[in-house]
């Protein structure tokens, strides 16, 4: 039977082949897909703020742009992933209600990209795919068979290699 | 500031009321609006995990129309209305009169949710402000057609700064006859939490 591990907000999950793992409903947060095909063991960290700093209560590092993907790469060697084999891709970060914003502090979507990708180069990892922005919520499903990720948003799926 | 797993039961209490008088509002204006009775549930004050928002209405990927506005003045925060997209439809189509059978929404038909939106909010807010004596605002109303939990996740996402829980006043309305249920979302900002019960003279004694 098919085994789909689901991430919610703020939720860091690794899970390793015949599952499959996937962070339903995303709006502006953004889910970091990282997959050893080696090992084939993925993991996903749901993002929600761009910056640990803003925060009154910090604890959970998976909630953050800054403190994340770090908190990932521990959490994937723990489970036998080599940093070298990683393969990242990034999905999510709409600005849901698009007409409200016009103050770029208040562009959480683009924020937490910004966070995020800032965060890739300062750890030396390069973002091989992304699905990210516009104003669509999205679903990204990652096979841990084949590392295929797929993504769906209400028009329709594509699928990230 | 407000941790929100601390929160007793008088606290909730008070807040189920503000909610249950404002939708109560709410209710009777969408209800004199569309000229049908309109059934509405008993608030309910939810604290929920993080993790779980997205599940809050069922699936995370359910197709909705969403409504949602800003809250200015001196109670911050957000209102959201959501709809099934079938349901939002229907209500559409009874304010323009017009019967679209193409199942997505028209220009016209989000402009009327919007108002609907509005409207309803509008009376919420007088009788927050009434039973307050705050002054509460709301930013013009913006549609997201889109899945449920991406709608919601971006809505709460502000409570990630204090903490792992979010919440919300939530109530359910229907239209009985048309099986029209919508669900009408408070959102105080986590700051705005301590003035709403404040004002309604209930000691706010929080852990720090």
């Amino acid at each position: 039977m098919e085994e789909v591990v689901k991430v919610g907000m703020a939720e860091l999950k690794i899970a390793r082949a015949p599952k499959k793992i996937a962070a339903l409903g995303l709006g502006s947060c953004i889910a970091i897909c990282v997959y050893d095909p080696e090992v084939k063991v993925g993991g996903i960290v749901h993002v929600m703020l761009p910056s640990s700093s803003m925060a009154t209560d910090n604890q959970n590092r998976a909630k953050f742009g800054d403190t994340a993907l770090p908190f990932l790469l521990e959490e994937m060697t723990k489970a036998g992933a080599k940093f070298e084999r990683l393969d990242v891709k990034l999905v999510g970060g709409a600005e849901m209600f698009a007409n409200e914003i016009k103050n770029e502090r208040l562009k959480i979507g683009e924020r937490n990209l910004q966070a995020i990708e800032e965060s890739c180069k300062k750890m030396g990892l390069k973002v091989s795919g992304r699905c990210v922005g516009s104003n669509t919520g999205k679903s990204v499903t990652m096979d841990l068979e084949s590392g295929t990720i797929q993504v769906r948003t209400i028009n329709g799926t594509v699928t990230l290699s | 500031m407000s941790k929100i797993g601390d929160l007793n039961n008088f606290q909730l209490d008070v807040l189920k009321e503000i909610g249950n008088i404002g939708a109560g509002h709410a209710a009777t204006a969408l209800s004199q609006l569309i000229s049908e009775p309109i059934a509405m549930t008993v608030p309910n004050v939810s604290v929920v995990s993080l993790s779980e928002v997205s599940e809050i209405l069922g699936g995370a990927e359910q197709e909705v129309v969403g409504v949602y506005m800003r809250m200015f003045g001196d109670v911050p925060g957000k209102i959201i209305f959501v709809f099934a997209e079938e349901e939002a439809l229907t209500l559409a189509g009874m304010l323009t009169g017009n019967n679209n059978e193409s199942q997505t929404l028209n220009d016209y038909e989000k402009s009327a949710l919007q108002e609907i939106g509005n409207i309803m909010t509008g009376a919420y807010l007088y009788a927050l402000t009434k039973l307050t004596g705050y002054n509460v605002l709301s930013s013009v109303p913006i549609l997201a057609n889109d899945m449920v939990g991406a709608i919601l996740n971006t809505a709460l996402l502000e409570f990630g700064i204090i903490g792992d829980y979010a919440l919300f006043i939530q109530t359910q309305f229907s239209l009985t006859q048309r099986k029209i249920n919508g669900h009408f979302f408070l959102v105080p900002d986590p700051g705005a939490l301590d003035v709403l019960l404040d004002a309604l003279g209930v000691e706010v004694e929080w852990k720090k």
